[in-house]
């Protein structure tokens, strides 16, 4: 023990490695990763659970910094709407690494894109994505257009909004959304 | 005693519960607070498992049979595993997690010896394949490169790295088993091909280093000559030699073979489960593609950019795509017009003439070989001046031909594709298609050519140069050797090509636009893109390469290592200082198993002349392995042949056609048996999905139902624990389940309104006319009575109800698809609901979806209690 004395308990690091798709070698980079952006917040030898970063440090990681849905993100991940803690941000990196089946992304991207939260994709929502994705030269009526037709392709029980059933539908038959939907953060 | 009896009392009421249908939890009321308040006072988690385990355990044995019980935990084992893709946040997985564990650590209690042999081989397996992906992730190199790539140019460029890195461990264990049963038991063994004295004394050793002459490369283990197992007569034919031995003590000749198959075998395997493991993704994708925008707009941001270069660059990509589908959309059907047909059709006509040509240059340079054995000393040929360069030059023929050919050919498919004007997709489908027919054709000219060549080896002595040099009048010829020494000069050559490509296309061009020379062109092309289809298929050329080369020239592989780990890192400089990201989108899920396909391909290819060379040709009478034999695969019949008489029947008859042609038969049978499977299955799939869907739209207004009645509920009662919470769930989720097995089976009219619109989205077009297509919808719905005869699903838990008794199926988490997404509809109806703020605006937090666990619980885990129960997940965060 003593100089071996590691960052979580191997108990924790077990529980940490069933619950994501990292090893534990990675599992330490990540909040090595984590704990370099506001060492002060979070000590980077001793792992505190607890301890949350404000989104906007938490977007100085450069995988968020040109994400245009960073703010989205946070807001999906952090559990208790204002900062993230280092459980958190795996959830987070686990979500988003290479192993992590189509479902589990679908449902979290199904929330990063509900923007007002109502467990429902309007067309508001689709509206900002497409704000997100595209540049200034969209116009609005561009914009209008893609909304209808978005909502002719998927909205099946014509209700002007997506649910999660048509929504993950849509999605399971894009073939590159596992290839894209991810961040290698380790 | 006293514990017991409590627990028999409990037993009798949760049979009685279980009657009833009241209960579906794992534990009666009593017992599931016990626990609770136990966990919450516990400070150690060691001491809770015990206890646990004492607590609960004489509940089970009379519930369930020992079989029962093994294939409980089985399954809770299973469960536990898949934690990981449940949508919770952390520390709901975890409280979930070990409050699995502990069950099962109850349930493990009451197995048998066998079964708990079975069980912790499982553990044991699991815990293995954990470390084993711990040291693989730890031994997987260049992450960082490729990552920093990905997030500069997206996805699509990284997958022509991580293919790179993949051949490059392909190679490595290539290299690994040729250095392991061939090269290193030949280089210990002392044996050798000599070099004859005459070239000793004469020749160069070393000549200009790639063309693989000199005496010290051209005898050594780099190629086939050299191979030989200390026999140095040539073996005599069994009629009159009845136990001709293929050498002693280690057979080098056999060697030879297994360790050809070894590597054939291990590379189709390798390509076979990677190609699956990309297709499992890409299976789920349909082959129409029916959301021409809903992709665009929910699965086109590529979230591994980092660069914000790259991210501006993808939006205004993105832009200009979405923009172009909505032209698309509009105006939908595009003539092509007559003239850009028969233009079609004469740059198709031109550039398979051009091919031809290219063939039969190849086939001419091939020809005309210079079949010297003797080597052009780089020194003595410049001192010879203009006609040293030109025997270098002529060394080199065939591999300058190739080369050329694959250089300029795709420059030409480029200018092609200007003039054809194919929609981009397609294009670059023409273009992959082309690439790939230049280089397969060049490889099997090449291959053909050398074969048919090489005879006229045997006879002719050697052809001498008019040079200074010896003549070895020695009648040494070594076909083998040849092949093997062009195929190795081909291989150095082509990644010299490669370099010298780089720095025509990637870093003259960057000069060029960096020093703005000609500012206009260098505004209108910029710097050069980084052209992953034809760098893909550089990669699949290469490895083609050394899959025909390994039989005549061992070390290919190995050098194609080192080939490729150089490549690798100028590739990765000169992308990220030279290039731009690419224009092109492309599908890199379905590109990858193309990679996969490609390769595949070239490997079955390079598997008949390399069969041909084995059975067919006569090797070579004073060089090889094999010398003195009929054919290489003698060597294999001849050991046969000394094996004991019976094995030797029994060979002999699997030879004969009685044996192949039933074979043969019976694998058609197995393959037809397979693709009709394959087809049902298929059918089968697709009912499944439809019926699935129809689920959902029917559970959607039930959830709503009940969700509202559950609230009312729990304002009742003061139950905040996590048992209640997922308890509540399971009820639910079983009432929903019979409801729905009810309604199946009425197969009520209403239920087909629901379907009718989906079928609508996929067949009709009119579905986009508006307002009359719900009432279309209904009419329609009459037409389509199938669905009593589509094939059931059954909520899982159902089955199980029917089968075990009511603990097996307990907390049982959402385990399958429809049940999760049951939970999830659930969540949204719940907790729109909720934000609407219509039942119970105080206890926002109920709307949470899974289960709630209270932080004392949790914190249990790590020996802090805490009787404070608060919500930590709600899906909703305003």
């Amino acid at each position: 023990m003593g100089n071996r004395k590691s960052l979580f308990d191997q108990d924790r690091l077990n529980a940490y490695q069933e619950c994501t798709y990292f090893t534990e070698k990675q599992i330490k980079k990540l909040y090595k990763r984590f704990s370099s952006l506001n060492s002060k917040k979070i000590n980077p030898r001793k792992a505190n659970v607890d301890a949350r970063l404000s989104f906007s440090e938490m977007q100085q990681l450069p995988e968020l910094k040109e994400n245009p849905f960073k703010d989205r993100i946070c807001a999906v991940f952090s559990t208790n709407g204002r900062g993230i803690s280092f459980e958190d941000f795996l959830d987070m990196c686990s979500v988003f690494s290479a192993h992590a089946p189509w479902e589990l992304k679908a449902s979290y991207a199904f929330r990063i894109f509900d923007f007002d939260s109502d467990a429902f994709l309007s067309s508001s929502d689709i509206e900002q994505i497409l704000s997100c994705i595209t540049s200034s030269s969209f116009t609005d009526e561009d914009m209008s257009t893609v909304v209808e037709y978005v909502m002719k392709e998927v909205d099946i029980d014509q209700d002007k909004k997506l649910s999660y059933p048509e929504f993950e539908h849509v999605v399971s038959k894009a073939p590159d959304f596992t290839e894209l939907f991810k961040m290698t953060i380790v | 005693m006293d514990r017991h009896r409590e627990s028999s009392h409990e037993q009798r009421q949760r049979q009685k519960m279980s009657r009833t249908g009241l209960s579906r939890a794992g534990m009666s009321e009593s017992e599931f607070m016990a626990r609770q308040r136990y966990l919450e006072n516990s400070s150690t988690r060691a001491i809770s498992d015990h206890s646990m385990a004492v607590a609960s355990q004489p509940v089970i044995p009379q519930l369930l049979s020992s079989n029962e019980v093994h294939k409980y935990v089985k399954e809770q084992r299973e469960i536990i595993n898949n934690f990981r893709s449940q949508p919770w946040p952390m520390q709901m997985k975890m409280a979930a997690l070990m409050m699995y564990k502990e069950n099962v650590a109850v349930y493990a209690g009451q197995m048998n010896t066998l079964d708990t042999f079975k069980d912790n081989f499982s553990i044991a397996t699991g815990a293995f394949r954990r470390r084993f992906r711990n040291i693989r992730s730890s031994l997987t190199i260049w992450n960082s490169i490729i990552k920093r790539i990905e997030g500069r140019f997206g996805s699509s460029v990284a997958s022509f790295f991580n293919f790179l890195r993949w051949l490059c461990a392909l190679n490595l264990i290539m290299s690994f088993i040729i250095l392991a049963f061939l090269v290193l038991p030949q280089a210990s063994s002392g044996h050798g091909l000599q070099v004859p004295a005459q070239i000793r004394e004469n020749g160069s050793p070393l000549s200009f280093i790639v063309d693989g002459k000199g005496y010290l490369l051209e005898y050594s283990v780099l190629f086939h000559g050299f191979y030989d197992s200390g026999k140095n007569e040539p073996y005599v034919a069994p009629p009159h030699n009845p136990n001709p031995a293929i050498g002693t003590g280690y057979k080098l000749p056999l060697a030879y073979l297994g360790v050809i198959a070894a590597i054939f075998v291990v590379c189709i395997l390798a390509i076979l489960v990677r190609m699956v493991k990309k297709y499992k993704i890409l299976q789920k994708a349909s082959i129409s593609e029916q959301y021409l925008f809903a992709w665009k707009v929910f699965a086109s941001w590529d979230f591994t950019i980092t660069s914000h270069e790259t991210a501006v660059y993808k939006r205004l990509r993105l832009t200009t795509l979405l923009k172009e589908t909505i032209v698309e959309a509009d105006s939908n059907d595009r003539q092509t017009s007559w003239k850009l047909i028969v233009i079609r059709l004469a740059v198709h006509v031109v550039l398979f003439i051009l091919l031809c040509a290219s063939a039969y240059a190849i086939y001419l340079a091939v020809e005309n070989i210079d079949y010297s054995t003797v080597s052009v000393n780089f020194v003595d040929a410049l001192k010879l001046g203009l006609k040293g360069i030109w025997l270098i030059m002529r060394s080199f023929q065939v591999q300058a031909v190739i080369v050329t050919c694959n250089f300029v050919f795709p420059i030409m498919f480029q200018v092609a594709q200007l003039i054809e004007q194919h929609h981009p997709r397609t294009a670059l489908k023409v273009m992959l298609a082309r690439l790939f027919v230049l280089y397969i054709t060049s490889l099997y000219v090449l291959i053909i050519a050398l074969f048919t060549f090489n005879r006229t080896c045997e006879n002719t002595t050697t052809v001498l140069t008019n040079a200074t040099f010896i003549d070895s009048d020695e009648n040494y010829c070594c076909w083998e050797t040849v092949m093997g020494q062009e195929l190795y000069k081909l291989s150095i050559t082509h990644f010299f090509a490669e370099l010298f490509s780089i720095a025509v296309v990637d870093i003259a061009r960057w000069i060029a636009v960096k020093t703005y020379i000609c500012p206009r062109i260098s505004e209108k092309f910029g710097l050069a893109e980084f052209n992953l289809a034809r760098n893909i298929l550089k990669l699949v050329y290469g490895q083609a390469l050394v899959w025909f080369g390994v039989l005549f020239c061992p070390l290919l592989p190995i050098i194609n290592l080192l080939k490729y780990i150089l490549l690798f890192y100028i590739r990765a400089l000169v992308v990220s200082l030279f290039n731009k990201p690419p224009q092109t989108l492309f599908r890199v899920a379905s590109t990858k198993t193309f990679y996969m396909a490609l390769l595949l391909l070239n490997i079955f290819l390079c598997i008949f002349p390399i069969s041909y060379a084995v059975i067919q040709e006569v090797p070579s009478t004073t060089c090889g392995p094999f010398r003195g034999l009929p054919s290489m695969s003698h060597a294999v019949t001849y050991e046969i042949d000394r094996w004991p008489v019976i094995i030797q029947t029994v060979v002999n008859y699997v030879n004969t056609p009685t044996i192949i042609i039933p074979l043969i038969g019976l694998l058609c049978i197995v393959i037809s048996y397979f693709a009709s499977l394959a087809n049902a299955l298929k059918e089968v799939n697709k009912d499944l999905r439809l019926q699935l869907h129809l689920e959902l739209k029917a559970a959607r207004d039930k959830i709503y139902r009940d969700a509202i009645k559950l609230k009312k509920q729990d304002t009742e009662s003061e139950d905040l624990s996590s048992f209640s919470l997922i308890r509540r769930h399971e009820q639910l989720q079983q009432e929903l389940n019979s409801e729905l097995t009810q309604r199946f089976s009425k197969t009520s009219n209403t239920m087909f309104s629901y379907v009718r619109p989906f079928e609508q989205v996929q067949i009709n077009d009119s579905f986009a006319s508006g307002s009359s297509s719900s009432d279309s919808s209904r009419i329609r719905s009459d037409n389509y009575t199938d669905i009593s005869t589509l094939p059931r699903i059954q909520a899982s838990t159902d089955i199980e109800n029917d089968e075990l008794p009511v603990t097996v199926s307990t907390f049982l988490p959402p385990k399958n698809k429809e049940t999760l997404k049951h939970h999830q509809s659930a969540e949204k109806e719940r907790s729109q609901q909720d934000s609407e703020g219509s039942v119970n605006p105080q206890r926002r937090h109920y709307s949470a979806p899974t289960p709630q666990i209270t932080v004392g619980f949790v914190n249990s885990i790590h020996g802090r209690p805490r009787s404070r129960s608060t919500p930590l997940w709600t899906s909703n965060q305003k």
